[in-house]
């Protein structure tokens, strides 16, 4: 059924867990539906044509730009944003990583970089190089860290786990 | 909201799809989204309506035979990446590798990319060296095109509007051997010059393909060099720049001057070749 330029369509997904419904025009972004629908403002939007990564989220699994996708698009599918990452108030490794090693200074890229680096350590096994991890996040753009402390954030995390 | 408004409709199927786009001239396919929807963003591209296929079953996924392989026109950048190739292959993982970033490449498909025909992408260059063909579907049927004959130019194909790309045939030719290299400023950036080279057997005499993307339009095959792989000769002699400027019309942008990317071209040609043949 096709639903027209002004009309609306209902969307059913899952976001951290929960599930979350709404009727939404076709030309929807999943970075504005998450933020304008569903109050998730974790994730930002920076350039919003693919570029910074600052909209990361994952979704079944792996990592994407919030802001390349068309909510009806992702229809059933299942979204963890940076919301997602701490359980009943207790930051995720990662992100206590990202708060011991100063790995973040204005934080607006930081919700990317965090998805990102959780794909990152959900898709691999032990330690990571710094290679792996700067390849990884060669897609997230941050203007205050130099990067250095990100890099060191996401390695003690992957050292950390392989303990 | 960035995108202008449009339409949408997501077929349950190939033919479905097909009607929709036969019968709205502003209608535009989409699959991963990683090109269309940065230009929907921008308002570049402003469709009447816009066909969801990303849902639709049997255009994901690889097949590989002894003497072909058949990629699903849905198949992902990092399925492409990720997959088991044999080495004869080795420019496929290569050359994905390089297209944006993960996040980019868990979403962006092989049919998106080629009916993009973005120049400096890595996919068009790699299916003209790869002597790949091109199935299309419409209301009307089906149809093949070789890839070296599917770049026309600037993001255009020989795609009609009312076609869907549904998969892509790889032949696996004796002795074949493949090679891939890519320069851009930044990691996941486009190329100012790429390069996708490769070598076979076909009915015992040798065969070459040496292609450049990014220094202009489209593809482009470097028929010297080609020459000089296929005929044995000294292969390197042949890669120059002023070779190259005989099979492409460089231009100059914000990244380069013609005469940069036409030695950057050469250079890549020359990875690309010395690569294929460490791989053997």
């Amino acid at each position: 059924m096709k639903t027209a330029a002004d009309g609306t369509i209902s969307v059913s997904v899952t976001v951290n867990g929960t599930n979350r419904s709404a009727d939404v025009s076709p030309r929807t972004l999943l970075s504005d539906f998450l933020r304008d629908y569903l109050g998730l403002m974790g994730t930002n939007v920076g350039c919003e044509h693919g570029y910074c990564g600052a909209c990361n989220v994952i979704v079944d699994g792996q990592t994407a730009r919030s802001c390349l996708i068309l909510t009806p698009s992702v229809e059933g599918s299942e979204i963890t944003t940076v919301e997602g990452l701490a359980s009943n108030g207790d930051l995720s490794p990662l992100q206590q990583a990202f708060q011991q090693a100063h790995g973040l200074q204005c934080g607006f890229c930081t919700p990317g970089f965090l998805m990102t680096a959780t794909g990152l350590l959900e898709s691999t096994r032990g330690a990571l190089s710094d290679g792996e991890i700067r390849s990884a996040i060669s897609g997230n753009i941050c203007r205050c860290t130099g990067y250095v402390h990100i890099v060191d954030a996401i390695r003690s995390a992957s050292e950390a786990r392989s303990e | 909201m960035k995108p202008p408004p449009f339409a949408y409709v997501r077929p349950a199927n190939l033919d479905e799809a097909a009607l929709e786009l036969q019968s709205d001239d502003g209608a535009t396919v989409l699959a991963g989204g990683q090109s269309l929807v940065p230009m929907l963003n921008l308002r570049i591209a402003r469709p009447t309506t816009v066909v969801d296929i990303s849902r639709i079953p049997g255009l994901q996924g690889i097949e590989m035979t002894p003497e072909s392989v058949a990629i699903g026109a849905l198949t992902t950048h990092s399925a492409i990446e990720t997959y088991d190739w044999p080495t004869s292959l080795a420019a496929l993982p290569v050359g994905t590798s390089h297209i944006g970033y993960p996040a980019i490449r868990h979403r962006g498909t092989l049919g998106g990319s080629l009916a993009h025909a973005d120049p400096a992408a890595e996919l068009p260059s790699l299916m003209v060296a790869l002597d790949a063909t091109i199935d299309l579907h419409s209301a009307g049927g089906t149809r093949t095109v070789a890839a070296d004959q599917f770049f026309i130019g600037y993001y255009s194909t020989a795609r009609n509007h009312d076609e869907l790309l549904t998969a892509v045939n790889l032949p696996v030719s004796p002795g074949l051997r493949t090679g891939f290299a890519e320069f851009s400023r930044r990691t996941g950036d486009f190329a100012i010059a790429l390069a996708a080279t490769a070598t076979w057997t076909e009915a015992g005499s040798p065969r070459a393909r040496v292609v450049v993307g990014g220094l202009d339009v489209r593809p482009r095959r470097i028929g010297a060099v080609e020459e000089a792989l296929v005929e044995g000769g000294d292969w390197r002699e042949v890669c120059t720049p002023e070779v190259l400027a005989a099979f492409t019309e460089p231009s100059d942008d914000i990244h380069g001057s013609a005469d940069y990317r036409l030695r950057l071209g050469a250079e890549m040609v020359r990875r690309a070749i010395t690569q294929m043949e460490g791989d053997g």
